[in-house]
């Protein structure tokens, strides 16, 4: 006798992953040998056996516990009775199979930790990111499209601005490295998402010039389509076979396609049909692209996120107690020195970024101690004569604040990436 | 006897209070199979348990044919049997592993006309809740109702000529 386990293991994942007739065959041979094992005492022949198993359609399949639960599978239960008439035993067997079908559910989720994007004017490339995760039971192909909406998923202030019309763009992480990567992340369709898998999509868009605070909403929609082919754009699934439809359509970046399916009903114990299961938009402001509310079970999900202006120049200032006697305790008469380390974010240079400091009260400047990128710095209004620095009033003290120009007078950008050190001392009084 | 007593601290009686079949014929030709060849016809057949909240706030629940199934939809398999010799049957077991994607529903086997029993490896048949499993680190613990990989009934009596009886359970998808 085979080892019946073994052979069970090995039939029913062939037969979960592959329902091809040979594998029918070949399972419900295996059927057999199992029967035949396990009620050995009783004394049919083999063709009787044989005869009756001709009778279930589909063989039973879950000896080894071993499940593929997929779209598409077959499900099949088979019953056997054992009983005893007139003393001889006897045994019939039933079965009861159908698919299961697929269920289409997915999620998109904003992804920016819960705030806007910060932005800058003027600001080419603008990133916002996206998660979308395939809750479903098949593998299945995203098709992507991101849009203006308003108003502010963030609350206020109120979304008062689009991004450059044209510029907005999705693209999808590559996995290759982490970030939007323009040279790696290209692909403007989710390809191939198995279930409880997810993918980080970039929607991309150029920022017009605006002010700070300024908001611009972007409502991001994911389509299911047809998974299966690797390295091929799906097409869009437009209806399902309980009545929904979804507002799909060709999709290309930044594209909205309003054509819609078709309802259709179609039940069927032992196909496989497709069931929409989405959920409404994850903002109730969020569109379709059919420009209508993402309602359940369309075939699309949703979210939105905004993008916000904000000052693109970063200030850390430090500072570091020297005493008098060499230490650090901040006694009379012992000095501060101040440091303001100025960087710009973004992508875009600042111009006429003047950085200006107030002397802190109960303090006095020391004279001459302002350094630009340890380089001294005059206290006098000498622009743009020996620097671009001042220490406002030298002339008529006390002096109340400082200021270095490292915009040499409107004449240069400070662009990101660029570092600029400021250092000045006071003294405690 | 012990296995007796386990029997009656077990036993719930399920009812299916209504049963909704659609397309029937098709669904005896293409779905179930019944063996007529013996002293016993054997049927065992599946439907979608669908529950309906009306908007008085009412509960109906319906079984239909599995058309549309889906991950956790709850199927309800029905198990029926039937002497059509003219001698009496005795002896009987019925074996039922649990379906492939398909997770057993706690409770749901009938136990009115027979003993029920369970096992997670095929082989082993208890009562509910003193099945074993070991997990990855051979600890043992006792046997979820996602466990069980087969359903055993023990019918009680001698089924008489023209007698028939019934079983049922549930699962889940997976």
């Amino acid at each position: 006798m085979l080892p019946v386990s073994d052979l069970f293991k090995d039939y029913d994942y062939m037969l979960n992953r592959n329902d091809n007739r040979s594998n029918l065959i070949t399972t419900t041979l295996t059927e057999f040998v199992v029967v035949m094992s396990r009620s050995s005492m009783f004394s049919q022949s083999r063709n009787s056996l044989s005869k009756l198993f001709a009778l279930s359609l589909v063989p039973a399949l879950c000896m080894s516990g071993k499940v593929y639960a997929a779209a598409g599978d077959l499900i099949t239960s088979t019953a056997t009775i054992d009983y005893v008439i007139s003393g001889v035993p006897s045994t019939a067997t039933a079965s009861a199979a159908f698919n299961e079908d697929r269920r289409i559910n997915f999620m998109v989720a904003d992804d920016n930790g819960g705030a806007a994007v910060p932005v800058v004017s003027d600001m080419p490339n603008a990133v916002m990111q996206f998660t979308v995760t395939n809750l479903g039971n098949d593998v299945q192909d995203f098709l992507l499209a991101a849009s203006n909406t308003a108003p502010n998923p963030y609350g206020l202030p109120a979304d008062n601005f689009d991004p450059i019309p044209a510029s907005i763009q999705v693209f999808v992480e590559s996995g290759a490295t982490s970030g939007y990567q323009p040279a790696e992340d290209t692909a403007s369709y989710i390809d191939e998402l198995a279930p409880t898998g997810s993918r980080i999509v970039y929607v991309v868009a150029d920022m017009p010039a605006v002010n700070l605070d300024d908001v611009a909403a972007i409502a991001f929609i994911a389509q299911v389509a047809q998974g299966g082919t690797p390295g091929v754009e799906g097409a869009a699934i437009d209806n399902d076979d309980n009545s929904h439809v979804s507002p799909a359509g060709a999709f290309s970046n930044g594209g909205t396609v309003t054509t819609g399916g078709i309802p259709v009903t179609n039940p069927n114990t032992l196909g496989t049909e497709t069931v929409f299961n989405d959920p409404a938009g994850g903002q109730p402001e969020d569109i379709s692209t059919a420009g209508v509310t993402d309602v359940v079970s369309n075939g699309q999900h949703s979210d939105s996120s905004a993008f916000q202006v904000s000052s693109p120049v970063l200030l850390n200032k430090s500072v570091t107690v020297i005493d008098t006697l060499g230490g650090n305790d901040p006694h009379a008469g012992a000095t501060l020195r101040y440091q303001i380390d100025v960087t710009v974010s973004g992508n875009t240079p600042v111009d006429n970024l003047v950085i200006s400091d107030v002397i802190p009260p109960n303090t006095t400047y020391t004279d001459g101690s302002m350094q630009l990128n340890a380089v001294a710095q005059t206290d006098d209004d000498d622009a743009p004569g020996t620097d671009f620095s001042r220490a406002i009033d030298i002339t008529a003290k006390p002096v109340t604040s400082i200021e270095v120009d490292l915009s040499q007078g409107g004449t240069v950008q400070v662009s990101p990436g660029d570092t600029n050190t400021i250092i000045f001392e006071v003294t405690i009084d | 006897m012990k296995y007796k007593n386990m029997r009656k601290t077990i036993q719930k009686t399920m009812q299916i209070t209504v049963i909704n079949i659609f397309a029937l014929a098709a669904m005896t030709l293409s779905l179930s199979a019944s063996a007529e060849d013996g002293a016993i016809r054997f049927s065992n057949k599946a439907f979608k348990q669908v529950i309906t909240k009306a908007a008085d706030g009412s509960v109906s629940v319906d079984y239909v044919e599995p058309e549309l199934v889906l991950p956790k939809d709850v199927i309800l398999y029905e198990i029926q049997f039937e002497n059509i010799s003219d001698q009496p049957v005795d002896d009987i077991v019925i074996n039922n592993p649990i379906a492939n994607n398909s997770a057993y529903r706690e409770g749901s086997a009938t136990d009115d006309v027979a003993d029920v029993t369970f096992s997670v490896d095929g082989k082993t048949f208890a009562p509910a809740g003193s099945l074993t499993v070991k997990d990855s680190n051979g600890r043992t613990w006792q046997a979820k109702p996602e466990d069980y990989t087969a359903i055993r009934w023990t019918y009680r009596r001698s089924l008489q000529p023209g007698e028939k009886g019934k079983l049922s359970y549930k699962t889940v998808i997976k």
